[in-house]
């Protein structure tokens, strides 16, 4: 039977999906979030940027990408650093990823797996697998997907 | 003759407490907001820049926002306008701004930071936004002349068409 860690994350509005333990590299907390900004003419779900050591990265708002508009900025005070990469050649790169509430640590197995509910298709375009946990269908984002160019389409399908 | 610029050479606008870094090579010229004719306009600028004497052209002279959204409203803190230069058949705009600073990147130590590819597709507005660079401890967004009076064409083509729509 196979364990994998995982990160539980919760957006806020009752949004909640994971990511692979290896993919949340780090947590910034409020007190370090002067170094977020926020950038013109860009997409209303990617419109801020965290500087990390010295790093411009941009930051993920998903419920606004959820939402296909704006509805209002995060006020929350916690931010995941996300690791990712685009092509295995590729090296890993950090992504900011607005989060509600500190990401829980925990296990998988492989007998959790299940599909997405019904009323939870608006995480497809963004997921690759979902799981069962506490009663709740929890899906796995496609970190990579998050923050490639391709977003922008779903951004605009939603 | 010909004037030749160092790459290094940017000038960098200040709007509302955003930087913007314009290639020096692509500034025609940075002048006073008191020499801008200021009327109200169907283009969505604010007004109108003379070059020359008698036979230069008239230049619109836009307001941007930090939103770089247009704005027909001057605020006090606008001091300056930046002249553009064209490129072939586009036409030259200038744009309002609080401070002008002429900077030699390689003297201040300054680095370029790609868009990061999710920031790249913006949708209906491409944005004039290219590149990013860490200065005084704020991100700064540098766009090419082109590319900007581009991005202002276009904003200036909304503004006409939601005007016409009322």
């Amino acid at each position: 039977m196979a364990k994998n860690r995982a990160w539980l994350l919760n957006f806020g509005k009752g949004l909640n999906a994971a990511v692979a333990s290896y993919e949340m590299s780090q947590i910034v907390l409020s007190s370090d979030l002067h170094d977020l900004h926020e950038i013109p003419c860009m997409p209303h779900y990617c419109n801020e940027v965290f500087v990390f050591q010295d790093t411009i990265l941009p930051v993920i708002d998903i419920p606004n990408l959820l939402e296909g508009d704006r509805l209002m900025y995060s006020r929350h005070d916690i931010l995941g650093l996300a690791a990712y990469q685009t092509d295995p050649s590729q090296p890993v790169r950090l992504g900011g990823i607005h989060l509600a509430g500190m990401p829980l640590n925990i296990f998988v197995e492989d007998e959790q797996m299940c599909d997405l509910e019904p009323d939870q298709e608006f995480w497809r375009p963004i997921s690759h697998a979902c799981f069962r946990y506490e009663n709740q269908a929890i899906p796995i984002l496609n970190v990579p997907l998050l923050f490639s160019e391709e977003l922008a389409l779903i951004g605009a399908a939603v | 003759m010909k004037i030749s610029y160092s790459a290094d050479l940017y000038v960098l606008l200040t709007i509302d407490g955003l930087y913007i870094f314009i290639p020096q090579s692509q500034i025609e010229s940075v002048e006073i907001i008191a020499d801008t004719h200021i009327t109200s306009t169907t283009t969505g600028a604010v007004g109108w820049f003379s070059q020359g004497h008698g036979g230069g052209r008239d230049v619109p002279v836009f307001c941007l926002s930090k939103n770089l959204t247009l704005q027909q409203d001057i605020p006090q803190s606008r001091e300056y306008f930046v002249l553009l230069k064209s490129k072939d058949e586009q036409a030259p705009v200038g744009i309002t701004c609080d401070e002008v600073e002429n900077l030699n990147i390689k003297h201040e130590e300054l680095f370029f930071q790609e868009l990061p590819a999710v920031m790249k597709n913006q949708g209906f507005f491409e944005s004039p936004i290219e590149q990013f660079l860490i200065y005084n401890e704020k991100v700064a967004c540098v766009c090419t002349g082109e590319k900007l009076t581009d991005y202002i064409h276009t904003q200036s083509q909304h503004y006409i068409e939601k005007r016409t729509d009322y």
